[in-house]
């Protein structure tokens, strides 16, 4: 006998189908998280799978998920995503945070923890949603922090979630590109305990690969690393950092698996004052700290 | 009365179904939501880390941390068999079925009891996500991890975050590995006693939940409870039972004291 059409097991069975049927990647995950939302539960984990729709969820679930078969990400679709244990606002084109950006900030912490244990200046440079300052401020109750971002959205979506995780207060957010920032017009000359970046890292090449979650939704500016390597932006963000931090300051950066002997290369070229101290060894190699003189 | 040395422990349940197919899995769900009823009502936190639910709504399997003050003081008991006799909703001519379901309730140690080497842990990621940095979107936040020395493994996908994920995987594979430790030293160690933790108890049958006749019996201390359906909301009436058995377990060990002086 055939289950009911509006019984959640029903409905993940048929979108996985019509997902897999379509090359969205990731079809029963995706499922899980629509049918989920519109319960009003975060992940399918706890929903039962004999629960039963109404016809105003069904449509609902239909409407997701006919966005997600236009590649939207899930977590446009769903307007929010967790960053460890911060619930954050999602909305395109503002970067979605990666996961190995989450592994970031706990070494950024263990490191202010340790060289700054009662109150420490952050830079985000290119905060995107804001998940790295807001994180750090979250767990550091002393802390202040500046971002900036290139992106005019960008800056409003971090502050909105400043404001929603009660953090607005310690954060200033400004729109700045720090291609074309000068030590002339700069704001905060050697004020920062700590500057951290994630900034676009991708290659021309790799570019050619993406995903349309990412091509069509979010914003370029934020994965195009730029140059041959990836990595004009990163060099101009430490740079900037340089101009910004703290005599004995630390730059955090996470970079493409290939550009962290690139970088130390770089900066032993041409960035005296600043001092290539690892690529930390966790378990995808791509955290990169520089330490001022 | 006398605090054991893990009376103060966090710990975490697994839950999981025996034997009666579908009833089984039923009566799975039922039994944890009981506990997680039981740890609202005792103030504690819980944390889910696995919940396999099946296509009819029963579950096959369930872990949760459970924090709190004197967790496993008051759920060291609980572990064992439970059984119960009803008839399945999906029976259709009327006869009781017997189904069983097995809890099993892990001190999680403290960071001192336990130490593990980053190096003996293997960590999968889902395939799509894990190396992909920048260039891949991706929401398959499932994360398992493997002992190598012992073999033992935790998987959690409970939550939307990566790292939340393993978080919980790694407390899980700690409490499983912690407790095999436990368990190796305490299978030497030979007692007489009814209430009694550790893998004995794993297979022994010690509680019935009779459905018809509307009595709970914990067959280690014998007598019957009656109000069936109060007693499974986890609730006064099951933590009466409970501190009965912490009453009878103590008796227990000062008579293994005056028999062994």
């Amino acid at each position: 006998m055939r289950s009911p059409v509006n019984i959640v097991s029903s409905i993940l069975t048929k979108w996985t189908r019509i997902f897999s049927h379509n090359q969205v990647p990731e079809p029963s995950t995706s499922a899980g998280y629509l049918v989920a939302h519109v319960l009003g539960k975060k992940t399918i984990a706890t929903v039962s799978k004999q629960a039963r729709l109404s016809s105003k969820q069904l449509l609902h679930v239909q409407q997701l998920c006919l966005q997600r078969l236009q590649r939207r990400p899930v977590q446009y679709i769903v307007g929010e995503w967790d960053f460890c244990d911060l619930t954050l606002k999602m909305k395109p084109p503002v970067l979605i945070p990666r996961p190995e950006t989450e592994e970031l900030v706990h070494l950024v912490l263990a490191d202010l923890n340790d060289r700054c244990p009662s109150s420490a200046l952050i830079m985000d440079v290119g905060c995107g949603s804001g998940a790295i300052c807001l994180w750090l401020l979250k767990n550091r109750p002393d802390d202040r922090s500046i971002a900036v971002d290139i992106s005019t959205e960008a800056c409003q979506l971090t502050r909105d979630n400043a404001e929603s995780t009660d953090l607005l207060r310690r954060l200033a957010v400004h729109r700045c590109d720090v291609t074309t920032e000068s030590a002339s017009t700069l704001k905060w000359p050697q004020s920062f305990d700590v500057v951290v970046s994630n900034p676009p890292y991708i290659t021309p090449a790799e570019m050619a690969d993406l995903d349309p979650e990412l091509t069509w939704y979010e914003d370029e500016r934020a994965l195009l690393g730029g140059g041959p390597d990836g990595m004009d932006i990163i060099k101009e963000v430490v740079r900037f950092s340089q101009q910004t931090l703290k005599r004995g300051g630390s730059l955090w950066l996470e970079v493409g698996l290939a550009h962290p002997p690139l970088l130390r290369q770089f900066v032993m070229q041409h960035c005296t004052g600043l001092n290539f101290i690892a690529a930390h060894p966790d378990f995808t190699g791509r955290y990169c700290i520089l330490n001022s003189l | 009365m006398p605090e054991a040395p893990l009376d103060d422990n966090d710990i975490i349940l697994e839950v999981t179904a025996g034997v009666g197919g579908q009833e089984a899995m039923l009566f799975t769900k039922e039994i944890f939501e009981m506990y997680e009823k039981y740890a609202l009502f005792m103030n504690w936190q819980v944390e889910l880390y696995e919940h396999s639910t099946t296509e009819l709504g029963g579950l096959r399997r369930a872990s949760a941390g459970i924090s709190g003050l004197g967790v496993y003081r008051f759920l060291k008991f609980e572990g064992g068999v439970h059984r119960v006799q009803r008839v399945p909703k999906t029976e259709k001519s009327g006869r009781v079925h017997t189904s069983t379901m097995t809890v099993a309730i892990m001190p999680q140690p403290k960071e001192i009891d336990i130490v593990i080497k980053p190096k003996d842990i293997e960590m999968d990621f889902s395939k799509s996500s894990g190396k992909g940095g920048q260039s891949v979107n991706t929401t398959d936040s499932c994360v398992r991890l493997v002992h190598k020395p012992t073999g033992i493994v935790a998987e959690c996908q409970t939550e939307r975050s990566q790292l939340q994920n393993r978080e919980r995987a790694m407390k899980m594979l700690k409490a499983r590995i912690y407790n095999k430790e436990l368990e190796e030293q305490v299978a030497n160690e030979w007692s007489t006693r009814r209430l009694q933790v550790g893998s004995r108890q794993r297979s022994e049958k010690i509680r019935t939940y009779n459905y018809p006749q509307d009595r709970v019996t914990d067959h280690r201390i014998g007598g019957n409870q009656s109000n069936l359906r109060e007693f499974i909301s986890g609730g006064q009436s099951l933590h009466c039972l409970i501190k009965c058995l912490l009453k009878e377990s103590w008796k227990e060990s000062l008579l293994e004291m005056y028999m062994y002086c």
